[in-house]
C-alpha cells in the first residue's frame, strides 16, 4: 500500500471517529438535559436518587457503546489539534459523571444564601 | 463563593453530626442554609418547652421542627415556678441575613433573650409583661453558628410565646 493510500485511510478513519464522538457527546448533553429537567420533577431524595441512577445507566451504555478512544489516529493524523482530539472527550466524560469515576452530589449555601448542590465527580479513596 | 453544607446536626464542637435519636438530652441542633431549605431537606429548629416545678418532677418537651416561620409558648402550670420557650438552630450563610421575633410575655419578670454565636444580641424585660418585634441579624457563617431564642417568666400564672420568621 502506498503512503498516500494508507494516508487516505488513516484520514477516513479519522473522520470516522471524529462523527461518532460528536454524536457520542450530542447524545451526552441530551441525557444530561433530560437529566436537570427530571431532577427539578423529583420531590424526594429516593425519587432524585432513582433518576441519577437511571441515567447514569444510560450514559454508560453510550460510553460502552461508541467510546473507542481514537487518541492515537486523533494525535497522529492531520487532525491532531485540541478541540478534536481525545482530550475533549475525557473533559466531557468527567463532566457527564460517566466513566470518570463517581459522582456525588454535595448540598452548598450559594452567595444569595439559597441552597443548591454541587457534582463531584472523581475516585473516592 | 458557595459553603459546603455541614450538619445534619452540630454542636459547638463538631459541625458534622447525625441526628440525635433522643433530642431531649443532646446538644446537638439542626443545621440550616441561612433561614431558607435545603434542596432535599427543610429548615428545621429544635423547639423546647420547659415548665419547673415546686414539688413535682420538671416536665420538658423537646422536639425538632419545620421552618423557618416557627412558634413555642408556654401555657399556666400549676404548680410551675418558672415557664420557658426555647427555639434554637445552628445556620450557615454566605452573607448576612436577618430573622424577626415577635414575643409576648405575662406573668412574673417576664424575660426575652435573643443569643447569636453564643453573644447576647438582644434581651427585653419587665415586672409583668414584655412585647415586641426585633428584627435580628445573622452573620455570615461559614461554620454553623447557633441560636437561641427564650422567653421566660416565673409563676404558675404566666404565659409567654415566641415566634420567628424570615
Amino acid at each position: 500500500m502506498s503512503s498516500e493510500e494508507d494516508l487516505k485511510i488513516k484520514n477516513a478513519d479519522s473522520l470516522s471517529q471524529q462523527r461518532a464522538t460528536r454524536r457520542k457527546r450530542s447524545k451526552l448533553k441530551d441525557l444530561r438535559k433530560q437529566e436537570k429537567e427530571s431532577l427539578q420533577g423529583a420531590s424526594s431524595t429516593s425519587k432524585r436518587r432513582e433518576v441519577k441512577g437511571y441515567y447514569e445507566e444510560q450514559r454508560g451504555k453510550i460510553m460502552d457503546v461508541s467510546v473507542n478512544p481514537p487518541q492515537s489516529e486523533n494525535q497522529d493524523g492531520a487532525n491532531n489539534d485540541t478541540s478534536q482530539a481525545g482530550i475533549d472527550d475525557s473533559v466531557e466524560y468527567g463532566s457527564s459523571g460517566g466513566g470518570g469515576g463517581d459522582t456525588i452530589t454535595l448540598d452548598v449555601v450559594l452567595s444569595d444564601n439559597t441552597a443548591g448542590q454541587a457534582e463531584v465527580t472523581g475516585a473516592f479513596l | 463563593m458557595a459553603i459546603l453544607r455541614a450538619g445534619p446536626f452540630a454542636n459547638s464542637t463538631d459541625s458534622f453530626l447525625g441526628e440525635p435519636v433522643t433530642p431531649t438530652n443532646s446538644s446537638a441542633l439542626p443545621v440550616n442554609c441561612a433561614m431558607n431549605d435545603w434542596v432535599v431537606d427543610s429548615w428545621r429548629a429544635k423547639k423546647r418547652i420547659l415548665y419547673l416545678m415546686v414539688f413535682a418532677q420538671d416536665d420538658e418537651t423537646v422536639t425538632y421542627e419545620d421552618g423557618p416561620t416557627l412558634g413555642a409558648s408556654f401555657v399556666e402550670t400549676p404548680g410551675a415556678f418558672l415557664s420557658a420557650a426555647v427555639i434554637e438552630f445552628m445556620y450557615q450563610a454566605a452573607e448576612d441575613t436577618t430573622f424577626t421575633v415577635t414575643y409576648s410575655a405575662s406573668g412574673v419578670d417576664p424575660q426575652l433573650s435573643v443569643a447569636v454565636g453564643g453573644l447576647s444580641v438582644f434581651t427585653d424585660s419587665g415586672t409583668s409583661s414584655i412585647s415586641g418585634t426585633e428584627t435580628i441579624t445573622l452573620p455570615a457563617a461559614i461554620v454553623p453558628s447557633a441560636v437561641n431564642v427564650n422567653i421566660t417568666a416565673e409563676g404558675e400564672n404566666d404565659t409567654g410565646s415566641i415566634s420567628i420568621a424570615p
